[in-house]
């Protein structure tokens, strides 16, 4: 018996224009979030990425406040305060306090200190808080921006050699006073955030991380038997792409003992729309420290750099095919690869 | 990075010159400004979803700073190559998909 076989038809030229059109707008886009997301997972587990040690102060060598929040600081703390004493209650500006009288830099140092085991989620570090004000109330607002700080290699000592970071989950709270967790001064907030990595005097920045979060943090507490509490914070997820962990892996060359940080978060708003000013925020003013804690997940390096190089390269060979398609030399570039594989 | 936006706008474009000439063949469109808005349109939703819901500007600046080596180079050139013939085209046959 003989099978008519009907001959395929070429794709009309609307046909390929919807293609085409599909393509661009639909295929790669998503070819494009899951090379750039290969080897990420949101299932994957947290480490404390600092090591877990016995409770109490650390010190040298330092890490110190780069930027506390706004110049909106200056007046106000200097005018309460015009003699030269504490760092904690004058304006930092790239490391500097530009109200002193002295020039310093960096003008306001810690060493940090460690959390009790359970009294937060994760390892937390105990930070000073600018604009603690002592033995007075806090006086001054919350600036939006930018809060920066320099951060030794002490302060991700967990992180293990050659590990291939995904992300880091960066938590700030403020330990000091528990909230109503229903309390108005809760409200829901946007900032951006930058993570800058040194090494060998070199440096690395990913920036353009948007946050939209609560100033509410919400946890089960060992100092307060396990049941909730609210405490002014919120956590900051730095995801970094497919590429930019393999390129983190080959710049720090595994040896993440040796790795500073600078963490920035800046343009903080409201979003409810009213003045950032008198906004809570946990490093800013009341008591004298809040709590730092920093966690990371981990890829396989290998399994997201294949997945990156065959998917770009498997990208790159469509888009070829497409654009001889979008010219008259298709059919015969057709023929010559049939004719290649029969 | 403006070279990646560039790139962006230009391939939204190119498309867009494409859709609202096939809607002009189909007898949609027939008026100046029907044309100019519709393409006004297409072109800011195609390029600002590109833009703003998707990683694909993260992926175009990745591989023209060489993070993603030979591979992305090698995307980078196809993608290149189909821009080339898409003005081409445009150039050739007033359209800029054929």
């Amino acid at each position: 018996m003989i099978i008519a076989k009907r001959k395929a038809r070429a794709l009309n030229p609307i046909q390929f224009n919807a293609l085409a059109i599909v393509f661009l707008l639909g295929l790669m886009p998503f070819a494009v979030a899951i090379i750039t997301n290969s080897g990420s997972s949101s299932e994957g587990e947290y480490k404390d990425s600092k090591a877990t040690e016995s409770p109490g102060f650390f010190y040298g060598p330092y890490s110190y406040w780069l930027e506390n929040g706004g110049d909106n600081y200056s007046g106000l703390y200097y005018a309460n305060d015009p003699n030269d004493i504490g760092a904690n209650r004058t304006y930092v500006e790239n490391g500097y306090c530009p109200a002193r009288s002295m020039t310093i830099y960096p003008c306001f140092e810690f060493g940090g200190g460690l959390t009790y085991p359970g009294e937060v989620p994760m390892q937390g570090m105990t930070i000073p808080k600018s604009h603690y004000y002592t033995s007075q109330t806090y006086i001054g607002s919350s600036g939006n921006g930018p809060f920066s700080w320099f951060l030794q290699p002490r302060f991700i000592d967990n992180i293990e050699e050659g590990a291939a970071i995904d992300k880091f989950k960066i938590s700030f709270i403020d330990t000091n006073v528990d909230h109503n967790c229903g309390s108005s001064i809760f409200t829901n907030i946007s900032f951006e955030g930058k993570i800058q990595f040194l090494y060998n005097n070199r440096s690395k920045i990913y920036d353009n991380f948007d946050f939209q979060t609560s100033n509410k943090y919400e946890y089960s507490s060992r100092l307060a038997s396990w049941t909730a509490i609210c405490q002014i914070g919120f956590e900051t997820i730095f995801d970094l792409t497919g590429f930019e962990t393999l390129e983190l892996e080959e710049f720090v060359g595994g040896d993440w003992n040796n790795v500073s940080m600078v963490l920035t978060l800046d343009n903080f708003e409201r979003k409810d729309g009213q003045n950032f000013g008198s906004t809570d925020l946990p490093f800013a003013g009341g008591q004298e420290f809040f709590t730092l804690g920093i966690e990371h997940q981990e890829v396989n390096p290998v399994e997201a750099g294949f997945i990156i190089k065959t998917g770009t390269i498997g990208l790159a060979v469509i888009t070829f095919v497409l654009a001889i398609a979008s010219t008259p030399y298709w059919d015969p570039f057709r023929n010559a690869v049939k004719g290649a594989l029969d | 990075m403006i070279g990646t936006e560039i790139i962006i706008y230009l391939a939204t474009l190119l498309l867009t010159f494409t859709v609202i000439g096939r809607a002009g063949e189909a007898g949609f469109l027939n008026g100046a400004f029907q044309r100019g808005f519709a393409g006004v349109g297409t072109q800011v939703v195609s390029s600002n979803f590109l833009l703003s819901y998707t990683n694909f500007e993260t992926f175009l600046r990745a591989c023209l700073e060489g993070l993603l080596g030979f591979a992305g180079y090698l995307y980078l050139a196809s993608l290149g190559l189909l821009l080339i013939v898409w003005i081409n085209n445009l150039y050739e046959y007033r359209q800029a998909i054929v």
